[in-house]
């Protein structure tokens, strides 16, 4: 018996052995949240994850690092505005982009490359993350056409701001992937123009009222068209998709199946372009949604809320008024617009006077008297609950009709005459011939202050953005301040780029190379 | 005399049932001595063995004993003596020589799955026994390890009853926790708050790898194996041991007295420019002491603890059962830990090749406490800078009649007896009265938990031993806390609806493991192999509820049914987790004569921690000693008579992250506006990394135990150097990942150090005494930080942002902050103070100022001139012991130490106006040529002299004597009259006297994360503690 049990323990000792290294038994999958590797399965949860792609487009600040408004920025860098803020330390990092002498240090510089790249990424992992998601073709195909389209879009912003920049279409699934190398641009380019022609053969052309801010295949087309017209205008190069030329032609007749097809049009009113009631409207071909829905009151986490930080950051620094409230004074308006305008009626509703102000205004750093008054703090696009500052209301109306008509004027259209007066006698201006100078002029009429200004002299070439950007000795009659700090000179030696963020350079330990001029 | 004559019966009884067994009775007496010094050993245990029969020795050393003639053998033990079994052949006269046990080295030492002679020990392990344990009784089993453990760090984290003390083996090892793996009974455990000290047998520390190594991926923080009491073969004993104790501020902090104050501030307003507050000429209406209100005094601290033990050849058994309550000496019962713990450990040898046993405890917990090291809300710094203008209470009229207390009527603060709490209408912020603050905690944690295994070991052959062991940890968690309506001033108030919170936590972990160990010697050699598996698992779960608007007047007893509100502003929420584990390990010990010995330990482990690329890890190690002075060829060595050098190397791992932190959580902060409506979006809050695996550290030791003077003086002196890599942190990644980083391997630390433990024990005319030295002395240094910084940033204090950061090349959480070069005396020395390029460096300085140092020589004064002004962590660590015996009388004392070190001193908020100073603000310069060190006093601080500078840093070094005591045992012939075995009685004193130039309440600040170390914001001070206590042994 003895014997036996001593057998018996031995068998157990060594079954126990063996067995127990069950693999199983170490996979703790969690309880209690759920994680990226159980969560794409259901087309709630591929709406949820488009969700988070679109949610990048709203994005204006990076936690931690600054608060940086595409618009804003990209019109500081232009000759519309000047960086403003409340004194020179309030809009520091501003006011580099403003004079052109931007340390690779800069934060806002920063912000902008990383918000990119978050978009990039979460686009990148739902087309991923799509192929084995529980749902019908059709549903897959529309939501990789949006991640196509918000990726180029993505991509657009990072490569004309930064442009030798690293180039992913997939993410990066451990350290290892880490350390990349710097795209050339062409090849940067002809993804986005990829992805795009893709996605204008996915999407829908009518977006229903219940869908209004998801993207439609004219959206892409406008934007094939801008990214052509900057590419080709830096680069002097044509696209390569598939191993196709895509050149003035294909981007144009892209435009005029637009221009017929699609329903866009004009609003008679221009202002209501910049109204609550315009929103997602007939001349909307690409808007990104803000608003107050959720009011937000979180400063640690300005990225959750939905208001526009353009319009708090613009908005004059007034109080007691009832048509302004509390803006922070960025991007105050240069006086070389509000000449360059001249008479044109435009000018009304792109600038704000300083005398159309009631209330108390405190006049900030590089006041000129002249603010932005399409995206502002005004009484319109008030938020109804929650931090005033973080849920201002207004739409950014990225891509026009108007943009698109003249996109295809310049594009060498039949139709240039009447497009570039479409344009024209919307505001009630006279019909001016349809040359090449006068429709690229037309640009800065219509599309001042919208984020449009700085990319348009880029590609023209560096001796006209040195004529354009350099602004010496003029500040206008209502400025506060020395003339020096108005003074203006372009630095051609980075051809307009802004430089690749020291902390990048620096984690790649040497693959990737700063941009010129820094 | 009735006592007698029971006894007699009792005798008569026992020896009528006796005979009736055996022929005749036989009583053998005789005497025991001293082998070396003939002088009588009183108190020595007689046992006959095998049975439970047994006396002790008289104070002449004599002794007389019954023989049951269950054995024909006597066996004779001391502490301190070898002993001595001695066949009694029919002899009626015994007389006993008992050899000195000074042999240290014979201990056994408990190394994990097995104990082994300390002989033969490669490795590097401290022990604290039972005995050192019961003479000198801890409040928390951690703490008896404080001082008496070279190279084992233990600094109590403050005096608030219950605060954990912070325990660091051999450094700093990780930027992570930092905490040891605790063993009790073989079994791991989260904690060990739950113990009751006096259940203590053993408490061996593993601080080399090659020791620590047999507890893989969780070891590198080292290993703190605890064994609690078994009984032994032999009569039953029940003892009980108690002692009272009352406990007093052992400093206070000399603070402005109310004129003082208002001096200061009417020089601090006329400084900044403000108008004075008070008039010149005004007398205080009051002077707090606020410290006086806020001690307890003779706050009360009690323990009782049962045990009984004993066994006979079949089986074994120890059981206790004990209470322990402290109050602290700030808030009393508001800042109270409350103990209750039960165990039964038994041993039954079922069969003779098969034994069976179990370890069970449980223990209850109730804790009450207060924030102990807080720039916020914490009621000590708020008695350090609050103004000493405002009473107690408030019992004046005209001063109730003010709108503070009008318009704040139904939410003023009463004591028990009504009187209504003062109100500052100066000192603003977190500063409030400090009696009101402590009247409105109510935050009370509960515990329950039991641990225990069972097990059973089957001898298959001779040496061959199978142990299968089952262990469980069940601990349930209770929280609540009651907000009730209250006003303290304008910003810590609540005046709206009262409200409850409750949480319910319940983790359970099981541990089965199970062991084949085989010893073996052929001739001197003499070897063991062990192998073994591990599996555990933990599961856990938490429910917690909200509730608003709930009446009552008993803040004890609140529920979350008790709402009243209609808003229904509920709120619940719970989780859960898992984690597993899945070791299996091997261990070889070899020996020859004890001469040469080796260890070679592989265990490898896998934890759910990690994902499927990393999830197992090997963790090797190798240890050897070689045993100089039995070697013939050894020249004589004089006095020494024991040589021994060890040599050990080893890998351990550290896996103390959270759950699942290779996998992405799905985060649903994202949102935009689709259709007019706000959809929620979803994406992975990090990337992640399956790649991450447990930190990991290497470790050498060389070692050098000695014995001199016949073991009379024994030392041990360890070299180490312990590098851990792959420290797991989230550092940045390229923004082109596009995500915020996972947890990742990135970071190395260094600890090297030297320890020096050394005992002197002697005994002559009756006197016994010891005296004992303990050392350590560790450099840490942060070898690697993979980040674009290389720094980690730290703890912040008060509202002036991070004051330690870590760094490559410095040691981990050094004080950051700017350096001073002495005060501006005029606006000379302002002028004076130029940039390279001739500017001013401080252009809005005044006289009176602090002048700061440009460190990166730049030109300007600003965040980038932060420099290293300290460092928490200190260098050299110290424990002195010593007792003496004479006669019944015994006394020992216990100081430690640590030097090298500084302590950031920021008790005072200095941010705010009308806060209260110590005196040291009498020091401030008042005009040129007064002070070079303290700046002028000023509401204004247009120069930043407040910012984050050397100015706070003090030195931090200290000893203090922990223990004193002195004991006394009543005389066993006295004793054995009224059938007590042992009755001692003792009276100690804890931190009697501290030695620091630190001019804060308290010199021992423990890590309150691993980067939040020696920041002293106002710390919960230790007592000074008297105790009465006696043990009695029946």
């Amino acid at each position: 018996m003895k014997r036996h049990m001593k057998k018996l323990g031995v068998l157990m000792a060594i079954a126990f052995l063996l067995s127990a290294c069950e693999k199983d038994f170490l996979d703790r999958p969690p309880l209690d949240t759920v994680v990226s590797s159980n969560f794409y399965k259901t087309e709630a949860d591929a709406m949820s994850a488009l969700v988070a792609v679109y949610d990048v487009l709203g994005y204006q600040s990076t936690p931690g690092v600054s608060w940086a408004p595409f618009l804003t920025m990209s019109d500081i860098l232009s000759d519309d505005s000047f960086a403003g803020g409340s004194d020179p330390n309030d809009g520091k990092d501003e006011d580099e982009f403003n004079t052109y002498n931007i340390p690779t240090e800069n934060l806002i510089v920063h912000a902008i490359y990383l918000k990119n790249y978050t978009g990039i990424y979460r686009a990148n992992l739902l087309m991923e993350k799509i192929v084995d998601i529980e749902a019908s073709e059709d549903f897959k195909a529309r939501i990789v056409g949006e991640c196509k389209f918000l990726r180029a879009y993505f991509y657009l912003e990072q490569v004309r701001f930064f442009e030798n920049i690293p180039l992913l279409t997939e993410t990066i699934k451990g350290p290892s992937g880490y350390i990349q190398s710097q795209a050339t641009p062409a090849d940067v380019y002809n993804q986005i123009a990829t992805d795009l022609i893709d996605a204008v053969n996915v999407l829908p052309a009518n977006i229903p009222a219940n869908e209004k801010g998801r993207i439609s295949k004219w959206a892409a087309s406008g934007l094939l068209a801008r990214t052509y017209l900057f590419y080709n205008g830096v680069y002097g190069a044509q696209f390569t998709v598939n191993e196709n030329t895509v050149d003035n032609s294909v981007v144009l007749g892209y435009l005029e199946d637009m221009i017929t097809n699609s329903g866009h049009a004009l609003f008679e009113d221009y202002s209501e372009n910049f109204h609550i009631s315009g929103e997602f409207g007939v001349e909307s071909v690409f808007e990104v949604s803000h608003g107050d829905i959720l009011p937000w009151w979180d400063w640690g986490y300005v990225r959750g809320g939905e208001g526009n930080l353009a319009a708090q950051m613009q908005g004059p620094r007034v109080t007691g008024s009832e048509n302004w409230d509390r803006g922070w004074s960025f991007g105050t308006v240069n006086y070389k617009l509000v000449e360059d305008m001249g008479n044109d009626p435009r000018l009304d509703y792109t600038v704000l006077f300083q005398s159309e102000l009631d209330g108390a205004l405190v006049k900030g750093y590089q006041h000129t008297g002249y603010y932005s008054k399409k995206y502002s703090s005004d009484a319109e696009h008030w938020s109804t609950g929650g931090q005033f500052e973080l849920n201002r209301t207004c739409n950014f109306r990225v891509i026009r009709f108007s943009d698109v008509l003249l996109m295809a004027a310049e594009l060498g259209s039949p139709n240039a005459q009447d497009y570039l007066d479409r344009v024209r006698s919307r505001v009630g201006l006279e019909s001016i011939p349809a040359t090449a100078d006068n429709i690229y002029n037309e640009r800065r009429l219509e599309l001042s202050l919208e984020g449009v200004r700085y990319f348009d002299v880029i590609r023209k070439g560096m001796s006209f953005a040195s004529q354009q950007f350099t602004s010496v000795g003029l500040r206008g009659p209502d400025y506060i301040g020395d003339q020096v700090i108005f003074d203006v000179t372009f630095n051609n030696s980075t051809k307009g780029f802004l430089p690749i963020p020291q902390s990048e350079v620096d984690q790649m330990g040497g693959t990737f190379t700063q941009n010129t001029g820094y | 005399m009735s006592k007698n004559l029971y006894k007699v019966l009792f005798a008569i009884f026992i020896i009528s049932l006796v005979s009736s067994f055996s022929l005749q009775a036989q009583t053998v007496t005789g005497n025991v001595k001293d082998g070396t010094t003939g002088f009588s050993i009183p108190g020595v245990s007689v046992l006959e063995m095998g049975t439970i029969n047994g006396t002790v020795t008289d104070i002449d050393g004599n002794f007389s004993l019954q023989l049951t003639q269950g054995s024909d053998t006597l066996e004779f033990s001391f502490m301190g003596y070898e002993t001595l079994s001695l066949a009694v052949g029919g002899r009626q006269v015994i007389d006993v020589l008992l050899k000195e046990d000074l042999l240290e080295l014979d201990e056994v030492v408990v190394i994990g799955y097995g104990t082994q002679k300390k002989k033969v020990v490669t490795g590097a392990i401290s022990t604290v026994n039972a005995e050192e344990i019961s003479k000198v009784p801890v409040l928390q089993a951690g703490q008896a390890m404080q001082g008496r453990t070279a190279g084992v760090q233990v600094t109590n984290q403050s005096g608030q009853p219950g605060d954990p003390p912070t325990i660091r083996i051999r450094g700093v090892g990780t930027t992570g926790n930092s905490d040891p793996l605790y063993v009790v009974d073989g079994l791991v455990v989260s904690n060990i708050e739950y113990l009751n000290p006096g259940d203590i047998e053993q408490m061996d520390v593993l601080k080399d790898a090659a020791s620590a190594a047999i507890y893989g991926a969780r070891a590198a923080n080292g290993v703190v194996l605890i064994t609690t009491k078994s009984g032994t073969k032999g009569s039953i004993n029940l003892t009980y041991s108690t002692y009272y104790g009352i406990q007093n501020a052992a400093k206070k902090l000399d603070m402005l007295n109310s004129n003082e104050y208002m001096m200061m501030m009417n020089e601090g307003a006329r400084n900044g420019g403000f108008t004075e507050p008070f008039n010149p000429n005004a007398v205080a209406e009051y002077d707090t002491d606020w410290q006086d209100a806020i001690f307890v005094q003779n706050a009360p601290m009690v323990s009782h603890d049962v045990s009984v033990a004993g066994g006979n050849d079949v089986a074994t058994f120890s059981s206790s059962l004990s209470y322990f309550s402290q109050e602290g000496i700030i808030g009393g019962d508001k800042s109270k830990f409350e103990r209750i713990t039960a165990r039964l450990n038994s041993r039954i040898k079922v069969t003779d090749w098969f034994n069976f046993g179990n370890n069970l405890t449980f223990s209850h917990v109730k804790r009450k406490g207060i924030a102990s090291n807080s720039s916020f809300n914490g009621v000590y710094s708020s008695a350090l800078n609050m103004e000493p203008l405002l009473p107690v209470f408030e019992q004046n009229p005209d001063s109730l009649a003010q709108p503070r207390y009008v318009n704040n009527a139904d939410y003023l603060i009463r004591n028990s007896e009504g009187l209504i709490y003062g109100l500052s209408n100066r000192v603003p912020g977190e500063v409030v009265n400090p009696m009101a603050l402590l009247e409105i905690q109510t935050g009370e944690t509960r515990v329950d938990k039991a641990v225990g295994n069972v097990f059973g070991e089957i001898e298959l052959i001779k040496g061959l031993k199978f142990k299968s062991s089952l262990g469980i940890d069940l601990a349930y968690v209770n929280y609540d806390s009651y907000r009730p309506l209250y006003y303290l001033n304008g910003a810590q108030k609540n005046i709206n609806k009262t409200s409850v919170y409750k949480s319910v936590e319940r983790y359970i972990t099981w541990q089965w493991e199970n062991t084949l160990i085989y010893t073996k010697s052929i001739k001197d050699h003499n070897f063991s192999i062990l192998l073994g598996t591990s599996a555990s698992e933990i599961n856990g779960e938490n429910l917690n509820g909200f509730n608003t608007m709930v009446p009552t007047d008993d803040p004890n007893n609140v529920y979350l049914d008790m709402s009243m509100d209609t808003a229904r502003e509920a709120q619940a929420g719970g989780g859960a987790f898992h984690e597993a584990w899945f070791s299996a390990f091997a261990r070889v010990t070899y020996d020859y004569k004890g001469k040469y010995a080796f260890t070679g330990i592989i265990r490898r482990d896998g934890s759910s921690k990690f994902g499927p690329n990393n999830r197992y890890g090997n963790f090797p190690s190798l240890g050897v000693s070689w045993l100089l002075s039995e070697e013939s060829f050894m020249p004589d060595l004089g006095a020494i008579n024991f040589l021994k050098l060890r040599a050990s190397w080893g890998i351990n791992g550290n896996d103390k992250i959270g759950s699942y932190q290779y996998l992405s959580v799905m985060d649903y902060s994202r949102a935009y506006i689709i259709g007019g409506t706000r959809l929620i979006g979803a994406s992975p809050r990090f990337i992640s990394n399956l790649d991450i695996r447990w930190e990991e550290s290497e470790q050498i030791d060389l070692a050098i135990d000695l014995g001199v003077f016949d073991d009379r003086l024994i030392a041990t002196f360890d070299y180490y150097i312990k590098n851990t890599n792959g420290l797991l942190e989230r550092v940045a990644i390229p923004g082109h990942v596009g995500n915020d980083p996972p947890y990742a391997n990135v970071g190395s630390v260094r600890n090297n150090g030297v320890e020096l433990s050394t005992t002197w024990r002697h005994y002559i005319k009756g006197l016994k005494y010891s005296i004992g030295f303990n050392g350590s002395y560790n450099i840490n240094t942060m070898t690697q930080i993979a980040n674009d910084e290389k720094s980690i940033q730290g703890a912040s204090w008060s509202v002036a942002g991070p004051v330690t950061r870590t760094e490559e090349g410095l040691p981990i959480a050094y004080f950051y902050g700017w350096e001073t070069n002495g005060i501006f005396q005029d606006m000379n020395d302002v002028n004076t103070y130029l940039a390279p390029n001739g500017e001013l460096l401080q252009p809005l300085a005044s006289p009176g100022d602090v002048r700061f140092v440009d460190i990166n020589g730049d030109g300007v004064i600003d965040d980038e001139d932060r420099t290293k002004i300290g460092n928490p962590t200190p260098d050299f660590t110290m424990g002195v012991t010593g007792s003496v015996e004479f006669k019944n009388f015994d006394f020992s004392f216990l100081l430690i130490g640590a030097f090298g070190h500084q302590i950031f001193n920021g008790s005072q908020r200095m941010d705010l106006q009308f806060t209260n100073s110590t005196t040291k603000l009498l020091d401030r310069w008042t005009g040129p040529g007064t002070s070079n060190t303290n700046p002028i006093y000023t509401w204004s601080d247009k120069n930043l002299n407040n910012r984050i500078s050397d100015l706070y840093i003090e030195n931090g070094d200290y000893v203090r004597v922990k223990n004193i005591q002195l004991g006394y045992s009543i005389p066993s012939n006295l004793l054995s009259k009224i059938k007590i075995k042992d009755w001692r009685i003792y009276v100690s004193a804890e931190n009697l006297l501290t030695f620091t130039s630190y001019t804060g309440a308290d010199p021992e600040i423990g890590a309150m994360s691993s980067f939040d170390i020696g920041i002293d914001r106002g710390i919960y001070p230790q007592a000074r503690t008297f105790r009465f206590g006696t043990t009695i042994t029946f």
